[in-house]
């Protein structure tokens, strides 16, 4: 700042106040050094990170516990079989008998209650079968 | 640098270095600081604590002027103990540059009139002639973009300028 230059020369050429002597006196010395306080203070941290350390071993090799599912006891046990549907199939003689023989379509449901939980199982298949029914004639 | 902290040695250029930077750092300290106990205060702690964490070096001007800084700030904010002192000191600071009668009055106006500069421009003003800072680390220090630093150095200027120019006849 050239149109100043005057002006910072008469400031540089103020000098600051002397320090006072009280002050002088609480600068005598350096301060003190702070090796065991460093060192206390390192030691901290080690000791602070080592335990840290440890806690997550623990953490992370403890074993772990898998909840295995105990068969759950059952407390109601339900099963139904619905004719769906018959188609008679014809007649067959055998043993001097007359017998129709009919092709039956069943579907079979089983429902399960677990006591200690609310769970409802179900189940449902169909089958087929042939049924023989002797023939009489009234 | 470089200074091992429990050599002999160490004592001395602690002195040399309180003597040849501590006059300018109380400066800045007082600048900082509401009252001369404070200043004083402030001047210690930031010297012992910017002494110690050169670890064995000397310390970085910048540093020292920063933990100043940052140390009055921290001081300010303990209202209690700043109340207490300011009962205690007589009104009025002590004079801020030494006298020097031998130039009259201009030196004595100027002298007054930085210490009456507002606190922003004088921070700038006493880090960049007295404290020899270049204006970046002044940005840095006073957490100011570069050019706000420079522009509060130029408005103290020209307000000195305007204050002496009155006391022209």
């Amino acid at each position: 700042m050239n149109e100043f230059n005057d002006l910072e020369n008469q400031l540089r050429s103020l000098s600051p106040g002397t320090l006072p002597d009280d002050v002088k006196l609480r600068l005598a010395h350096p301060p003190e050094p702070v090796e065991m306080k460093s060192f206390r203070l390192r030691h901290l941290l080690f000791a602070g990170a080592a335990l840290a350390t440890a806690a997550c071993a623990v953490l992370m090799l403890r074993p772990s516990h898998v909840i295995s599912p105990e068969p759950a006891p059952v407390s109601l046990y339900h099963q139904e079989s619905t004719l769906i549907s018959a188609k008679p199939m014809g007649y067959v003689e055998r043993d001097g008998r007359m017998w129709s023989l009919e092709e039956q379509q069943w579907r079979d449901e089983e429902i399960a209650l677990c006591s200690n939980s609310p769970v409802t199982l179900r189940a449902t298949r169909e089958r087929v079968e042939l049924v023989y029914e002797p023939v009489s004639f009234d | 640098m470089h200074i091992s902290p429990q050599s002999p040695a160490s004592s001395l250029h602690w002195q040399e270095w309180v003597a040849r930077h501590g006059e300018v750092f109380f400066l800045y300290a007082r600048q900082q600081t509401r009252t001369e106990a404070d200043a004083k205060d402030v001047l210690q702690d930031a010297l012992t604590e910017s002494w110690t964490k050169a670890a064995g070096g000397l310390p970085d001007k910048a540093m020292v002027f920063a933990t100043i800084r940052r140390r009055a700030v921290d001081l300010g904010r303990s209202m209690d103990r700043r109340q207490r002192r300011e009962q205690t000191v007589v009104s009025g600071q002590a004079d801020w540059f030494l006298p020097d009668f031998s130039l009259g009055d201009t030196r004595h106006a100027l002298a007054e009139a930085v210490m009456k500069l507002p606190p922003d421009l004088r921070e700038v003003l006493v880090l960049r002639i007295w404290g020899d800072m270049s204006f970046p680390a002044i940005a840095q220090l006073t957490s100011v973009p570069c050019s706000t630093a420079t522009s509060r150095y130029r408005y103290a200027l020209e307000r000195l300028r305007e204050h002496l120019a009155e006391l022209q006849p």
